[in-house]
């Protein structure tokens, strides 16, 4: 197995577990951590389909229709900013789009955008849950004397 | 595709209406009543518009003349309707429906199209009744444009992988196929710029 196709195997497990962290997840504090490790998470698919297209590989065309996680649907009470929202179910569905064909390139910039927008929401679900209480108050880093 | 001899070719030009077009244009029948010059035959609730030229050659023939020269789908006579009835809704039709042109399509059966796609004949009603194949109706009968068996087949062979979404934890990783012309790379990265 070539290293780009061992990589692309591994950012698949990585996404997998990020993905039933958020399947039938409490709407608890945890929620901007999930969103985080989405993120990474994608962020690894990306690359891993980045190697993966110079190394000569192609998509695996997927049936379509599939939806993310319940927590990450429009109409669950997702926390944070609509805007982001929005930008996240666009993401979604390019995602879904570029999967039902054969460009690894293509899917991994669907990963890729997504990784940021989910990254961007995780921090701002962050901050609400700071502001409302649900997460204690960052702590700062103290430096250290001496 | 399907070329055998039970499928059934619809004439070049021709409009066909499924049964809910059919519906329409037979309930609006009193607004265009008068207006009538064209052919048309008609089986169950399917109607076939022949070309303009059909239409004037066989302008003083019968509706049943028509049938004549087209056995019509496989397994079901045509129904001749009296000529000025089927004027009417061959007119009707023009104006109101002249989207639903399925012109120089071939028609199979659910049992050709079962036998194409490796799947029962239960399998293509369902298909068809939830819109993933497309269909016409005629009678309590359904007939399939043979280019959806084709695309079809395109989609099944296509879809190998997993979809975006699936989470299952011990599903073993599709392998990934090789492109046609390896070593394609672009040298922009996707990430970070």
């Amino acid at each position: 197995m070539a290293d780009s196709e061992q990589a692309f195997q591994e950012a698949r497990a990585a996404w997998r577990s990020a993905l039933r962290d958020h399947v039938l997840a409490p709407p608890d504090a945890g929620f901007s951590a999930r969103l985080a490790n989405l993120a990474a998470a994608a962020s690894q698919r990306a690359l891993a389909c980045e190697a993966a297209y110079k190394d000569g590989f192609e998509w695996p065309a997927a049936p379509g229709g599939a939806n993310p996680p319940y927590e990450l649907q429009p109409g669950s009470g997702r926390r944070g900013p609509d805007p982001l929202w929005q930008q996240f179910d666009e993401a979604v569905a390019e995602l879904g789009r570029v999967s039902e064909g054969r460009s690894i390139r293509a899917v991994g910039r669907a990963y890729a955008e997504l990784a940021d927008i989910a990254s961007q929401l995780a921090k701002a679900v962050a901050r609400e849950d700071r502001t409302s209480g649900l997460l204690p108050p960052a702590r700062t880093a103290r430096r250290r004397s001496g | 595709m399907a070329s055998g001899g039970n499928s059934w070719k619809v004439p070049a030009n021709a409009v066909v209406l499924d049964r809910g077009g059919f519906r329409r244009a037979r309930a609006a029948s009193g607004r265009f009543r008068g207006a009538l010059k064209d052919l048309c035959v008609i089986c169950g609730s399917l109607i076939v518009l022949t070309d303009p030229s059909d239409r004037a050659r066989l302008g003083a023939q019968s509706a049943s003349a028509l049938a004549n020269r087209n056995p019509g789908p496989p397994g079901l006579g045509w129904k001749s309707l009296e000529l000025a009835t089927a004027q009417l809704f061959a007119n009707l039709a023009i104006q109101l429906f002249s989207g639903s042109v399925m012109a120089g399509t071939e028609l199979i059966t659910v049992s050709q199209a079962a036998e194409a796609l490796s799947a029962s004949t239960q399998t293509i009603r369902n298909w068809i009744r939830s819109g993933r194949l497309r269909g016409v109706r005629v009678g309590n009968r359904f007939l399939i444009p043979d280019g959806e068996i084709e695309r079809m087949l395109g989609a099944v062979s296509a879809a190998i992988g997993e979809g975006p979404w699936e989470f299952g934890e011990d599903e073993p990783g599709p392998s990934l196929p090789r492109a046609r012309a390896a070593g394609t790379g672009s040298p922009q990265p996707l990430l970070g710029g």
